[in-house]
Parts: C-alpha cells; structure tokens; sequence
C-alpha cells in the first residue's frame, strides 16, 4: 500500500512534535524512521496508526484520506517497543486475538495463527505464555500477532531496543525476511542509524519534528544534504574542520595550518565553512601519491579489522582509518590526503551542503 | 579468566556474635510482637480447654472440650453460622463485582473525577458508628430514603430493621457499602498496573471495550481479585461492628441477627462465659483458615 503524508503537524500544547511533514511511502518497501530521541519519529508512527489526532495535515493510504479515520478502521498492524503480548494468553492465544475480535470462526483463526506462528518460527512454543519465552522470541510473537490479520501496513515502534545486541542482529535480519516474504509495506521507527542503514529499503530521518532527507540508506550516507545528515550517520562520526576558502586553499580557523583544496575554490570564498570528511575518507597516501597536508599522530587504536589513528592540524584534531598493519607512534607526522568521496563543505551557518 | 576471590565473611565462617546481630535489630519487634499478639493468641487457645474458668482469679474446675460441646450445641451459635455465612457469601461477591465496575470507571482521567473519588471513598474516613446511624434513617420504615426509592418502582414499605427476614438483607446493603471504598483502592492500584499498551494494542485490533474489559482487564486483575477476595472474606467473617448503631445495640430486631463474632463478644462481655467465647473464636479461626487456604489453592491454579 502506498502511503502519502502532507504536511502532517503534530503540536502538543506549545511544544511542537513534528512540523509540516511530507513523505510517501511507497509500497511493499520497508522505510525506517530514523532520529535521535524526542525527534517526533515515534509521533509520526502514532500519527499513521491514529492512535494521536493530527493537529493538521493529510495522510493518504492507496490515494484515500484516512486523516479522520480510528485506528481499527486503517488496517495496520503494530509491534510495540515493550511487545505488550497479554501475559494470560498462550503464544496461539495472543496471535489469534485479533482474528477474535474480528470475529473469525474458530477453526480458521487457529489456522491461520499457526500459519503466522510458522512464518515467523515461534510454531513449536504455541502453548506457552510470554513469560515462558525469550525477548526474541517475544518479539516474534508480537510481529506474528501484528500480521495474522493481513495490514496493509505493519508499524514497528523500535522493536530491537529492548534486545541484547546479539539478538538485535538476528532480529533484525529477521525482520528484514519477514517483510520481504510478506511484501507488507512496513515503517520501522529507530533512533540505530546502523539498524536503520542494514534493513531499509528506504530511511526518512529526521530531526526537532523535521523532515531532513529521504533515500535510500547509501544515498543519504554519500550525499548527505546538511551537516545534520552527515553528522548523523557513520560510526565513528565524521570528522569537522572548521574554516574558509581563499585563493584556492582551504585556511584552517585559528590559522594553525592551511592546504590547497582547489575542489572548494570560487565562490564559497569568504564564508564560514566546515569541511567534513569521513574517517573512512582521510588516508595516508601512498609513495607518489599526493598529499593535503601533513598531521600529527596523536594516539593511535588497534580494534581488530581495522586501525583508527586520532590526528592533530593546528589545534584540530580528527580520526582517519590506517591502511594495512601501520601502526604509527604518537607524535610522528605523517601526510594526510582526502578522498572525494565523503568529503563535503557545508555552510557553517545553515548548515547546507555547498559541495 | 581471573578467579573469584572468596568473600571476607562466608556465611557460615561469621563469628557468633556476627552472625546473631541481626537478631538484635528487630528484637523489639519481636518483643511486641510476643506480648501484644503471641501471648494473647496462646491465651485464647488455652483458655477455650478450660472449663468453668475465672479470668479474675485464673482458675478453673478441669481441662477439656465441655466448651466446644456447649458452643456446637447452642442454636444461638448455629444460627451465628448461618447468618455469617450468608453475610460472607453475599457481601464478598458482591463488593468484588462493584468495586471491580468502579474502580474501571475511577480509572478515567475524565474532568470531575475527585468528586467521585472523594465521595467513594467517604465510607473510609467516616467513623462505622456514625455512619450506621445514618444508615439506620435510610432504612427507616416510614421516613427512609431507600424506602422512597423504591416506591417509585411500585416496591411497598418494607420494615428493613425491625422484621427479622429483612434484617439480615439491610446489614448486607450496609456492609457492601462500608466495604467498598477499601476494596475499590486495591482494585484501582491493580488497574494502574495494568500497562496502557495492552489497550491500545486491543483498541488498534478493533476490540470494543466490552471485550477489552472481560478479555485484557479482568484476566490481568486476577492478581488483585485474588488478594481482595481473601482479605475480605476474612473481615466479613469477622462481622460485628456494623451491627450495634443499626440495631439499637442488640443482634437484629429479634435476637435473630447473631454473627459469629456477636456470639464470641456476647458470652465474653455480657455473659462471662470466658470458656465457651475461646472456643467460639477457635472455630471460627479454624474455617476461615479452611476457606483462606482452599482460595489459595483456587487462585494458584487460575493465575497465569
């Protein structure tokens, strides 16, 4: 189902939740919500569920405005963050109560509870009750429940935060089956940008209630359209250099160090920039190779695969990941070039992405 | 892997003195507890085994079960039983199902709502006496409220204090009421243990509240059900105080209004029949403890 929002606001009293907010949602395709906290992802998720009243704006499921409509009337399913599975009900139970309240015979809700309970492979706890099951296989339950009764929307409300780590990941790949076996057009609220980034086919993420981007997960990360995007994702952050243009050199603010940066000349000359590069994106270059400018190393981290090197640049410093097994001692200086891509200039003002 | 040290004080390696500190915190406790409830307890288990026995003096002819033979043999006594029973088996369904629809309604944040819970709760801080008595104008033949009630309904007068086949029926009425606001309390903090995402979870299924409330509420409050129906049990076995500012002080219009603990207060403190009103007390100790544990054994089998 194709799911359109305009210009959906959301105000409680004074504070404002989400503000003139516009997406579609295009069916069949997994989107998660992305932001940190308070960022009114999960008002938005409320929003499309009807369980909050909409202060205004329009949402549209298929080209009908559902805007007015309760939330039993939408066709969503919904997981909870905390699952809220009844605990006097059984695995069976849980999963065919809202067959019930629909008022299914019996023998076919039962029917087609187990066929949900194989889907998600909780099939051999169906006489248990929750307190009897693990987190993730609670969580399969809860998806289960969600979608015996065929939504043309499945809403999960940061389903992986109550997991341990090791569950989330199988979870989430777990989630990710489900969905692409069931084809449900599903929205997928998480603060995990990582989480975000490996099962979306497409994330919206936003910030103070705001709409920032909408892509694809690569998109957003290689072309982020603000700092706010770009400071968001990737682990460790990308790194800031603040500072201007001048005559085809990028001058590093306090004055400590400038290089030629010929990609930034003309005319962002004179503004207060920062240019933000990606840890992945600042490298030693190689013999022959061109360098930028040449840093201090200032503490160097071994973390298995890879080798993270803290460096300094008048007064600045930022992270760069080491090729191969280089293992430079604090205080030696080495040349530092950028690759094109993951490096942008952004208005230090606004926050735009000028390149 | 590091191993793990062995704590200082393993239990059982403590010095003594350690080890009987505790006992030296809650000793007062303790010591109340012995004076104020153990011994009386003890005292009143002794005291129904002797016969013909003088509280003043401490004596008594012999040791044996005369008291609890004059107790089961006195229709007095029986009829105590009947009457409590009846008042157990009414007033404790009853008060649950009311309390139960209440505190549901309580539960709503809806404008207003202190004035309902203010006058819910009234029974709580206002004294039995006074209130018995105010209750006693209520059921007033000719003058009563409830009597003008149900006149509207074509009911005629009924002489609720003074015709022993309606008396019982009237300490009932009361008795729910003075009971309700306590039982109304446990079943409200039970309802706000109640996560509102179960709520809602039905409410997105489409489940009306009727369905809500016999399939989500009532299954999730069996907890509270279970508490409350003990504890009231056994202080509806307990039926005495409601009495004497409805009935001028006497049990019921023709003596025919005996409860148990009625019995138990009349041979003590009017009739000085120290002996048979410990064995009175036994035997209701022994059924309330049959009924409280047989509850238990229900419950457990009903919990999720």
């Amino acid at each position: 189902m194709k799911v359109e929002m305009r210009g959906l606001t959301k105000h409680f009293g004074s504070t404002v939740a989400v503000e003139d907010f516009t997406v579609t949602l295009e069916d069949g395709q997994l989107t998660s919500l992305l932001g940190p906290s308070g960022c009114g992802k999960s008002t938005v998720l409320n929003l499309l569920a009807g369980i909050l009243p909409a202060t205004r704006g329009e949402i549209f499921f298929d080209g009908e405005e559902v805007s007015q409509l309760p939330p039993e009337l939408r066709g969503i399913g919904l997981v909870f963050q905390n699952y809220a599975l009844y605990p006097h009900m059984t695995v069976l139970g849980n999963i065919s109560f809202p067959l019930e309240i629909q008022k299914v015979p019996r023998a076919q809700r039962e029917e087609r509870a187990r066929a949900m309970a194989a889907l998600v492979h909780v099939d051999t706890l169906l006489h248990r009750k929750p307190k009897e099951l693990s987190g993730g296989q609670q969580q399969r339950v809860a998806i289960a429940r969600a979608l015996v009764k065929n939504p043309n929307l499945l809403l999960l409300d940061e389903p992986l935060s109550n997991l341990d780590a090791r569950l989330r990941l199988e979870m989430r790949e777990e989630i990710r089956r489900i969905q692409q076996e069931t084809q449900v057009t599903s929205v997928f609220v998480t603060h995990d940008q990582e989480e975000a980034m490996s099962i979306s086919d497409r994330i919206v993420l936003m910030n103070q209630g705001r709409l920032q981007q909408e892509d694809e997960p690569q998109t957003l990360y290689n072309q982020p359209r603000n700092q706010f995007v770009a400071d968001f994702l990737g682990t460790p952050p990308i790194n800031h250099l603040p500072g201007q243009m001048k005559g085809g050199a990028f001058i590093l603010e306090g004055g400590g160090a400038s290089f030629p940066f010929p990609r930034g000349a003309g005319a962002l000359e004179g503004r207060p920039l920062i240019l933000a590069v990606r840890p992945e994106s600042a490298h030693v270059p190689d013999p022959g190779e061109e360098a930028l400018f040449s840093a201090r190393v200032e503490s160097v981290y071994a973390m298995g695969k890879e080798v993270l090197g803290y460096f300094g640049i008048g007064g600045h410093s930022f992270r760069l990941f080491l090729e191969g097994d280089m293992l430079p001692r604090p205080g030696t200086e080495l040349p530092v070039a950028f690759k094109e891509r993951g490096t942008f200039l952004f208005d230090r003002e606004s926050g735009e992405r000028l390149l | 892997m590091t191993s793990l040290k062995k704590p200082r004080y393993a239990y059982r390696d403590r010095p003594l003195s350690r080890a009987l500190e505790p006992f030296a915190y809650f000793a007062p406790f303790l010591a109340a507890i012995a004076v104020f409830t153990l011994y009386p307890v003890i005292n009143v288990v002794l005291m129904s085994f002797k016969e013909g026995y003088q509280m003043l003096t401490g004596r008594f002819d012999q040791v044996g079960v005369a008291n609890y033979a004059y107790v089961l043999n006195d229709r007095y006594f029986m009829n105590a039983l009947q009457n409590t029973a009846i008042y157990v088996a009414v007033v404790v369904p009853l008060s649950t199902v009311l309390s139960i629809l209440i505190a549901n309604l309580l539960n709503r944040r809806v404008k207003g709502m202190a004035l309902f819970q203010t006058a819910y709760f009234m029974p709580m801080v206002t004294s039995v006496t006074a209130a018995g008595l105010a209750w006693k104008f209520m059921f007033s033949r000719d003058f009563g409220v409830i009597n003008q009630i149900l006149s509207w309904f074509g009911v005629g007068k009924i002489n609720w204090l003074q015709a022993p086949e309606w008396s019982l029926w009237a300490l009932i009425i009361y008795g729910v009421w003075s009971i309700l606001p306590f039982t109304i309390i446990l079943m409200l903090s039970g309802l706000q243990n109640i996560d509102e995402t179960y709520y809602t979870a039905a409410r997105v299924d489409g489940a009306k509240s009727g369905r809500i409330f016999m399939r989500i509420t009532v299954p999730m409050l069996a907890p509270t059900i279970g508490l409350v129906l003990t504890i009231n049990t056994i202080s509806t076995s307990k039926v005495f105080n409601e009495i004497f500012p409805l009935f001028n002080g006497r049990p019921g219009p023709s003596y025919n209004l005996y409860t148990v603990v009625y019995y138990i207060y009349d041979q003590f403190y009017v009739k000085w029949k120290l002996g048979r009103a410990a064995a009175a007390a036994m035997i209701l100790f022994v059924i309330i403890f049959a009924i409280t544990m047989l509850q238990q054994i229900i419950q457990r089998k009903w919990s999720h």
